[in-house]
């Protein structure tokens, strides 16, 4: 899983907020909150392609939670990203 | 994810909103699907000042990011960066003002002295860029008119 489009993240008070720009901003209109997890696992994505397993890893090396907090974080995410069309 | 919800129903929930600029209206300090900026609601009793980068939304429903230049009680005028043309805006129009901006990936506020320069030198210069806006579309008319006289008469 990869984020091939083109977003950029700014932090906005305690929040983190990614929007699109250039040739995505033309389909994707709108802001994306997220919190500090999501916006340190949405890095990761765009950094290179993960797994759900290799984002469970990166978290769990990161923060202080257990293994199934972790997936549950990871998973929510996904779906949240797949369900905007982010992913 | 959230559902999708409205520019309004973003700035009532949580008093920002955050977008990426479209159009070329507001050049040369914001460009065109590259630059995003951080909007927010005006606070209980705070009424839009004279150089307010104000979101409002027109009677068509389009939202615009324009300058307001002058204001009064019930209403603002404004006209973006790059427009020649004026617009009357009522305070019930208008959504919320940009308080912090990127360009590119550089962040500003608008207290920040650049900015207040930038507003402050962009304003001075109108005349003059007017002027130029002016002799340029006139340019045009008549290379325009010109080379549709030269067509006739060489159809002739």
């Amino acid at each position: 899983m990869r984020i091939d489009k083109d977003f950029t993240i700014q932090k906005v008070g305690v929040s983190f907020v990614a929007v699109p720009v250039g040739e995505t901003s033309k389909n994707f209109h709108g802001m994306i909150r997220l919190n500090e997890t999501g916006a340190f696992l949405w890095n990761k994505m765009k950094e290179a392609d993960q797994t759900e397993d290799s984002l469970v890893a990166v978290l769990l090396e990161e923060y202080d939670v257990d293994e199934a907090t972790a997936r549950a974080d990871v998973q929510k995410l996904v779906k949240a990203l797949k369900d905007g069309k982010v992913l | 994810m959230e559902r999708k919800i409205s520019i309004e129903e973003q700035l009532g929930r949580d008093g920002y909103l955050v977008s990426t600029t479209v159009g070329y209206s507001m050049w040369p300090m914001l460009k065109n699907r590259r630059d995003r900026v951080i909007i927010r609601s005006y606070g209980e009793g705070e009424a839009p000042k004279q150089n307010d980068l104000i979101l409002y939304r027109r009677r068509d429903g389009k939202h615009v990011l324009h300058r307001a230049l002058w204001v009064d009680e019930s209403c603002c005028i404004t006209r973006g960066d790059n427009t020649y043309y004026l617009e009357e805006v009522k305070h019930k129009q208008i959504l919320g003002k940009v308080t912090e901006f990127y360009r590119k990936d550089r962040h500003h506020t608008v207290n920040s002295g650049f900015y207040k320069a930038y507003v402050w030198v962009w304003r001075i210069l109108f005349p003059l860029r007017a002027l130029l806006h002016g002799l340029k579309i006139g340019f045009h008319k008549l290379l325009s008119l010109a080379k549709r006289a030269a067509k006739k008469i060489l159809k002739k």
